[in-house]
């Protein structure tokens, strides 16, 4: 695959505050690329670099082959979806979404028509007259859509799109734009702090903190085999238990040691983080004995419906376990039980 | 809200209507006296207010030098408030600060500033040297009001229109000057009918070349009073009403006077 | 945004600080000059530097002016704030429907013509159309009387005006006031009245100290009140001012007091703007 877009070391500071340090990052063509963090970890910053909103300190923007880092935003023909979603007020729906076309001065008639195959594109019939007041917060966001699909641009922007709507739209239009992107092969990136936004819609995620690029990669992989302590947690439902490398290459927690499949490069003495996710561990009430087992005692059982997750304390530090609901018989707090960390679901984080 | 509050607000609201209320009624006089309650009921004095050449002329003047001077305020007050927000100037306060003097400092002041300032140019006594320092004076509103409306867009507007082509004067024409557009009328019109109203600065500039109704109202006040000054004041009430009435029936006008914006309901 | 130049904003800027510059800020060097000019009696001045002027207007005649006009103003502000304090607040309280008329009619009061005003007040307090005919008619009074000219007529007179102006002075800072302030009072156990008093106005004494310097600053400003309403010794600075420079051809005397005037105006509202002023 070509790259799309290239991100060159680029860094960007903001007086004293460094808001990316040195980012490098390239965008296959057609890829749904999500840009994932905290607040204030420099990925809305990045992409407005990209948009061209904000001027890098160093560094290069390359789109497909062209260095645009000087190029001012409005020649960059790029569609961008706004956090606020930025509809002019004072323009209808259709004027809304025509306003990049009058600009380079498509007839009227022209944009009628465009601004009614984008609205029918985003499911949106028979408010192309409409005032954007008149619409409800789930219009308003297919509109800001279609009119940054206008142009057809090379790339198509987001930045927290959908974080204005309620759960329920928000997985809806998640799916939705997801459908959208990959019926139009347009590279698209966008920025959400949202893990399961990003795992829904990205072919690629990257993950950011501290305006540094943590990881980079497909949903799945990130999640399966985050590369830090950061992504593992950030990601969420994983155990992170400190310890040091044993002689035998095995994880001393204290006084017990935990074998794991994926040692990392880690060698004897060092100190790191043993990674198990709260899908992967057993727990069984009573005590069991054998390797990779820990006891415990449950101090919390909250019921999500399809599964339960118990909060277990042991020696090492509290344990999230997710039981499958058929096994709700006998999970009361404050019963002994023994946690096993399957050797293949344990990994060792060395950052 | 108890019986008392609404008490007290219905009794200032009619101190502060009583003197128009009693010159509503002294305009109506039949005689060319001043009667309260008046004494025979009769439109004579507005009809001397239109057709007697004096009177007639007084507004004329009061009425082209208000509009001149409001625009004249508008094209001051534009600019400079548009630079200080999409620039960011360095000296933005200070100019801005500037732009709100003329209006907060005494206007004697400002009108003894004119008048040694037109004195000195030769312009003393024009209509263009009064136009003109009612525009600077009152340029102040339309500063307010214009910086008011530019500080309500939303700068992800601005950028939506960037990513989709429009270059600096794209985004003042087609994003900016459209959504500013109420709040410049509603600076325009404050503009306007203060000047209409303003005495001082006309009377130290042109008070005996160009006589403008305030100025005339005043001169005839020396010879006694007549009825035509009620109507006079009548007219002038009555047109402030419309000009404000007409903003705040399209407009926010709590949010132009510093209220927070109208939640949306 | 980082990438766009100021040049085109100065560019911008430049028609409008010229015409402040040469409109605003020169007439009052101007006047700065004048006030300093030799004065040539019965004439107009000729340039120089005396201060002459300056030190006319310290003698005990003027001195005693100055601190008339000062006390006048002061009394107005006070009476004006302390009536528009309680009304802008019930005024915010009101449903917008309500607010929005209420303020048309202060907006028309406040820009109404101090002529109008003036005319209007003289009016009001005459014998054959005044408010004491009313007073006849219910049988408060025995006969009417005129009430003007007089010292009560002007302050009758300038707190008027002063009170719509108070009002929008208040206005942004009570309109923002947290509704729920004064009900959290109320569920302790504070009668309305007492709510009012002991959370409210504390709470905006910031403001109600500017709103007293601000409308000082205006009623100081009121030419014809004083000459219409009261008797020469009721007199104002800004009375005298324009008398000097209008009736008396004595411009450098006039501007000298203008300057003082202005000093004065810049302190108390820099004043206001820098220590009480709500937000940049």
């Amino acid at each position: 695959m070509t790259s799309a877009l290239s991100i060159d070391t680029v860094a960007k500071r903001f007086g004293g505050v460094v808001a990316l340090d040195q980012v490098c990052l390239d965008i296959p063509e057609g890829t749904f690329t999500c840009l994932l963090g905290p607040s204030g970890c420099g990925k809305t910053t990045l992409l407005r670099i990209v948009a061209g909103l904000e001027q890098p300190n160093e560094g290069r923007i390359v789109l497909a082959g062209t260095d645009i880092t000087a190029l001012p935003a409005h020649k960059r023909g790029l569609g961008m979806v706004f956090q606020s979603l930025a509809l002019f007020p004072h323009l209808s729906v259709a004027e809304n979404i025509g306003y990049g076309l009058k600009l380079r001065g498509v007839p009227a008639g022209k944009r009628k028509a465009k601004a009614d195959e984008l609205l029918d594109l985003v499911r949106l019939e028979g408010v192309a007259g409409r005032r954007i007041t008149q619409l409800s917060g789930g219009q308003r966001q297919r509109v800001a859509i279609a009119r940054a699909l206008a142009l057809e641009p090379k790339l198509f922007l987001l930045d927290e799109p959908l974080s204005a709507l309620d759960a329920k739209l928000r997985e809806e239009m998640q799916v939705e734009l997801k459908e959208l992107q990959q019926r139009l092969g347009v590279t698209t990136i966008l920025v959400t702090h949202d893990q399961r936004e990003a795992m829904t819609m990205g072919d690629l995620i990257v993950v950011m903190d501290h305006g540094e690029i943590r990881q980079v990669g497909a949903p799945l992989d990130v999640y399966r085999a985050p590369a830090d302590r950061f992504v593992a947690d950030f990601l969420g439902g994983a155990n992170l238990l400190s310890g040091t490398v044993a002689d035998d290459g095995t994880v001393a927690l204290g006084d017990t040691r935990i074998k794991a499949a994926h040692a990392n490069g880690a060698s004897q003495g060092d100190t790191v983080t043993l990674c198990v996710r709260a899908e992967d561990v057993h727990l069984k009430l009573g005590k069991q004995r054998g390797s990779n087992r820990l006891a415990a005692t449950i101090a919390f059982v909250r019921d999500l419906g399809h599964v339960i997750e118990v909060t277990a304390d042991s020696s090492h530090g509290q344990f999230k376990v997710l039981v499958p609901a058929s096994e709700r018989e006998g999970l009361g707090i404050g019963a002994q039980a023994t946690l096993h960390l399957p050797v293949e679901a344990c990994r060792v984080l060395v950052r | 809200m108890t019986a008392l509050a609404r008490l007290y607000l219905f009794v200032v609201l009619g101190i502060l209507s009583a003197p128009i209320v009693v010159v509503a009624g002294v305009s109506l006089n039949e005689r060319k006296s001043l009667y309260f309650p008046p004494r025979g009921i009769s439109l004579a004095w507005f009809e001397q207010l239109f057709t007697d050449p004096s009177w007639r002329g007084a507004l004329i003047n009061s009425l082209t030098i208000a509009v001149c001077a409001a625009v004249v305020a508008v094209l001051v007050a534009l600019p400079l408030a548009y630079a200080i927000w999409r620039y960011k100037l360095r000296f933005g306060a200070l100019l801005y600060t500037i732009g709100l003097a003329p209006f907060i400092l005494p206007p004697v002041v400002s009108a003894i500033g004119f008048l040694s300032f037109w004195a000195t140019v030769g312009l003393y006594g024009q209509m263009i040297a009064v136009i003109l320092s009612h525009g600077i004076f009152l340029t102040t509103l339309p500063l307010v009001t214009i910086t008011l409306g530019l500080r309500s867009i939303d700068p992800t507007v601005i950028e939506a229109a960037e990513t989709m082509g429009a270059d600096e004067r794209a985004v003042a024409r087609t994003v900016v000057l459209p959504l500013i557009a109420p709040y410049m009328l509603s600076g325009l019109a404050f503009a306007f009918v203060l000047s209409l109203n303003e005495y001082i600065i006309a009377f130290m500039i042109a008070g005996f070349t160009v006589e403008t109704l305030p100025v005339k109202i005043f001169n005839s006040l020396r010879y006694g009073y007549t009825p035509t000054m009620g109507a006079a004041a009548v007219v002038f009430v009555l047109l402030a009403i419309a000009v404000f009435g007409l903003i705040g029936r399209f407009g926010d006008l709590p949010k132009l006077l510093g209220a927070w914006e109208r939640k949306p309901d | 945004m980082s990438t766009r130049s100021t040049a085109p904003g100065y560019a911008l800027a430049f028609f409008p600080t010229l015409a402040l510059g040469i409109l605003f800020l020169v007439p009052f060097g101007i006047m700065a000059t004048i006030s300093v000019a030799h004065r040539i009696s019965g004439g107009f001045y000729e340039p120089g530097f005396t201060l002459a002027s300056y030190w006319r207007f310290v003698s005990p005649f003027f001195g005693n002016i100055l601190f008339n006009s000062l006390l006048l103003s002061a009394l107005a502000a006070v009476l004006a704030v302390a009536i528009a304090f309680p009304f802008t607040y019930l005024l915010t309280r009101q449903p917008r429907r309500l607010q929005v008329p209420i303020l048309v009619g202060l907006l028309a009061v406040l820009s109404l013509s101090e002529v109008i005003v003036g005319f209007s007040w003289s009016t009001l307090l005459s014998r054959s159309a005044g408010i004491s005919n009313l007073f006849v008619a219910i049988g408060l009074m025995e006969k009417a009387q005129s009430w003007t000219p007089g010292l009560y007529a002007v302050i009758a007179g300038l707190t008027y005006v002063s009170l719509p102006y108070a009002t929008m002075v208040l206005y942004p800072a009570l309109s923002r006031l947290d509704p729920e302030l004064p009900e959290a009072a109320r569920t302790l156990g504070a009668s309305p009245l007492r709510a009012f008093f002991e959370v409210i106005v504390p709470v905006c004494r910031k403001a109600i100290v500017a709103c007293l310097i601000m409308a000082f600053v205006y009623s100081l400003g009121s030419y014809l009140l004083p000459s219409l309403l009261g008797r020469p010794q009721h007199w104002t600075i800004t009375v005298h001012i324009t008398d000097q420079a209008i009736y008396q051809s004595n411009l450098p005397f006039a501007s000298a007091m203008a300057v003082f005037l202005l000093i004065t105006a810049l302190a108390l509202v820099g004043f206001t703007q820098r220590f009480l002023g709500e937000r940049a």
